[in-house]
């Protein structure tokens, strides 16, 4: 009697028709292994780029909520040198303005003093700094005076930022 | 050599020596820690109901089988395989074709020139008689061991050589019906024969055909139902003792020494294991299960293969997820530094947002530079170290990112240490000698600092 072998062919063909494909397969994920790796490589870079972006713009928009806690218009430089140091004779030269971030304007002054003390001009200085909002000092020339620890002239230029409210 | 067991798929295997006296009987059973032996009485064998995981060994008494050792001049144990048959023939006083053989071990030769073939056989007829016999008892073995095999394997399991022990070592099972010897050196099988009885001259013979001289020591293991070491001084082994003097010991358990040989042969792989009920004899239960391998062998492979493709399509579906989990992420994080998800082109999320933020910076530069510019404490600094060193400045200019000064100094050496001080406030200077006015005695310098970070 002749034994029937269907079963165990066809069992036999399900079984290579599944090796060859789980070969290819592998063969595949093998070949795409360098290019995968590359790519989470480069993903993993880029996460940690946009971490640092991200912590600067966290950082930015700390400042400005800072900053919205302050008076929307600086105190003048002239009022916080008649404040600071009395006898100071302060000119303002020249101011400008020009747009920064959307709601606000950042204000550049520059300013002359003749004939004063360098502790005036730190006075002065500190009295800027602690300014609500502060004010940022740029630029500085000063000519000494032929008289010891005193300032012929002092050209500055403070920067501040005013809120559009 | 280790081969494999004979019925590695079984969890018991029934050993059976069949004497004239009846039947020794005993099962084996797998356990965590190696096999545990039972003694069966002949009568609960034949009322147990055969499980698909037992198997009963019986084994071809050493005067109907035969062992040899055959010798083909050819290294590749493979190519010998082919011509030990031819050999074996040659060695037989019968054909081997009407014999059912099985190739129990090959060894290269001592010179590595030839191979060693280590063969055991029996008669179709004198296996077709065992298999009859079994019969009229009720029985029918599964496998059919071979009896001087078992006993030398046997021998060597349950007393193992030990290193600097006798060099021949000599197992004599005894019954009321017949004694058999299987002998080796060290652990190396050399043969096996039997008798009715133990006739003295006879082993002595035997043993002379593969010793000329006794060697020092020979190690007498005696076994089997019969076996007795007689307690009035009196060796059973009579004159041998004397001829082929050494140590003479019992087997643990002599009478059931065989029968647990067989059992134990069948369950667990070693040295030369056999079964002789093959080919047209090979039980029924044995042909199912061989017919069922290349079934479960192409199922096995069916499995393997659809195991690869589920793994790699699993890796697959992890890296696409993966890379769809990060590209979201990244999305996310673009629209929350950009502040909208208009304009954030896919791919390019790092680059917009890297441009967003450098617009960004620029915007915010009034309000960064009220906080990071240090001109306050840098002018402070600058007029301190002027005025402790004995300065006199004539122009300052301060930048955010430099700073000049003009002045004069009574020495160059009060200009240099004014200079090391700035520099040790986080400024590179450089310092500058210029030429003085005429009738001027201080020396006129310019000292010019940049941000040390600029350096770099």
């Amino acid at each position: 009697m002749k034994k029937n072998n269907t079963p165990l062919a066809l069992l036999w063909s399900a079984a290579g028709i599944s090796l060859l494909a789980g070969l290819l397969l592998t063969l595949r994920s093998v070949g795409d292994m360098s290019r995968t790796t590359e790519v989470w490589h480069k993903k993993a870079n880029d996460m940690q780029e946009m971490n640092s972006l991200r912590a600067i713009a966290v950082q930015h928009r700390t400042l400005l909520k800072h900053y919205t806690g302050y008076p929307a218009v600086p105190t003048p430089l002239g009022e916080l040198a008649r404040t600071a140091a009395p006898g100071l004779n302060l000119m303002t030269r020249s101011t400008e303005t020009h747009p920064t971030v959307p709601g606000w304007t950042a204000r550049m002054v520059s300013v002359g003093l003749t004939d004063i003390t360098g502790d005036d001009l730190g006075r002065l200085l500190d009295a800027a700094t602690a300014a609500n909002p502060p004010w940022a000092l740029l630029e500085c020339t000063v000519s000494a005076a032929s008289t010891a620890g005193r300032l012929s002239k002092a050209e500055l230029v403070f920067e501040t930022v005013e809120r559009q409210d | 050599m280790k081969t494999p067991a004979t019925a590695p798929w079984a969890k018991t295997a029934f050993g059976i020596d069949q004497t004239e006296d009846g039947y020794v009987i005993v099962k084996a059973s797998r356990s965590g820690r190696g096999l545990v032996f039972t003694n069966i009485e002949p009568t609960a064998l034949a009322l147990a109901t055969p499980s698909p995981q037992s198997v009963i060994v019986g084994c071809m008494l050493q005067r109907e089988s035969f062992t040899r050792w055959v010798v083909a001049s050819i290294a590749s144990a493979r190519k010998a395989e082919s011509v030990f048959p031819s050999l074996l023939d040659i060695q037989l006083p019968f054909s081997v074709e009407d014999c059912e053989v099985a190739l129990v071990e090959t060894r290269p030769t001592s010179d590595r020139t030839g191979t060693r073939g280590w063969v055991v056989g029996a008669r179709a007829v004198d296996v077709e008689k065992r298999l009859s016999t079994f019969a009229s008892l009720g029985e029918e073995p599964h496998l059919l061991d071979q009896e001087g095999i078992a006993l030398w394997t046997q021998s060597l399991e349950e007393v193992p050589p030990v290193t600097g022990g006798a060099e021949l070592r000599i197992v004599v099972y005894q019954s009321s019906e017949r004694v058999t010897l299987a002998l080796g050196r060290n652990n190396e099988f050399m043969g096996a024969h039997t008798m009715r009885q133990l006739d003295e001259d006879q082993v002595h013979r035997i043993l002379k055909s593969y010793f000329t001289t006794p060697p020092p020591a020979t190690q007498w293991l005696i076994t089997g139902p019969g076996a007795t070491l007689a307690g009035d001084g009196i060796s059973p082994l009579g004159s041998l003792a004397k001829r082929w003097p050494g140590t003479q010991k019992i087997t643990r358990e002599p009478n059931t020494f065989l029968a647990r040989a067989l059992a134990a042969r069948a369950l667990t792989p070693g040295v030369a294991r056999c079964n002789l009920r093959t080919g047209r004899f090979l039980h029924a239960t044995l042909a199912q299960r061989q017919a069922k391998r290349p079934f479960q062998w192409a199922a096995a492979c069916l499995f393997a293969g659809l195991l690869l493709c589920a793994v790699n399509l699993a890796w697959l579906v992890m890296v696409t997820h993966r890379a769809t989990d990060t590209q979201r992420a990244l999305r996310a994080l673009a629209i929350e530094i950009t502040g909208s998800p208009l304009g954030i082109p896919a791919g390019q999320e790092v680059l917009t947002a890297r441009r967003a933020i450098e617009s960004q910076t620029k915007n915010m530069e009034p309000f960064l530079s009220a906080t990071d510019t240090p001109l306050p404490k840098t002018l402070k600094t600058v007029l301190a170290v002027a005025h402790e060193e004995g300065l006199s400045l004539e122009t300052m200019v301060l930048g955010r990112k430099n700073l000049v000064i003009h002045g004069t100094t009574p020495t160059w050496a009060q200009a240099e240490k004014a200079s090391r001080r700035l520099n040790d406030n986080g400024w590179i200077a450089t310092l500058e000698r210029k030429d003085s006015p005429p009738g001027e005695e201080r020396v006129a310098f310019v000292i010019g600092l940049g941000r040390s970070h600029e350096k770099k």
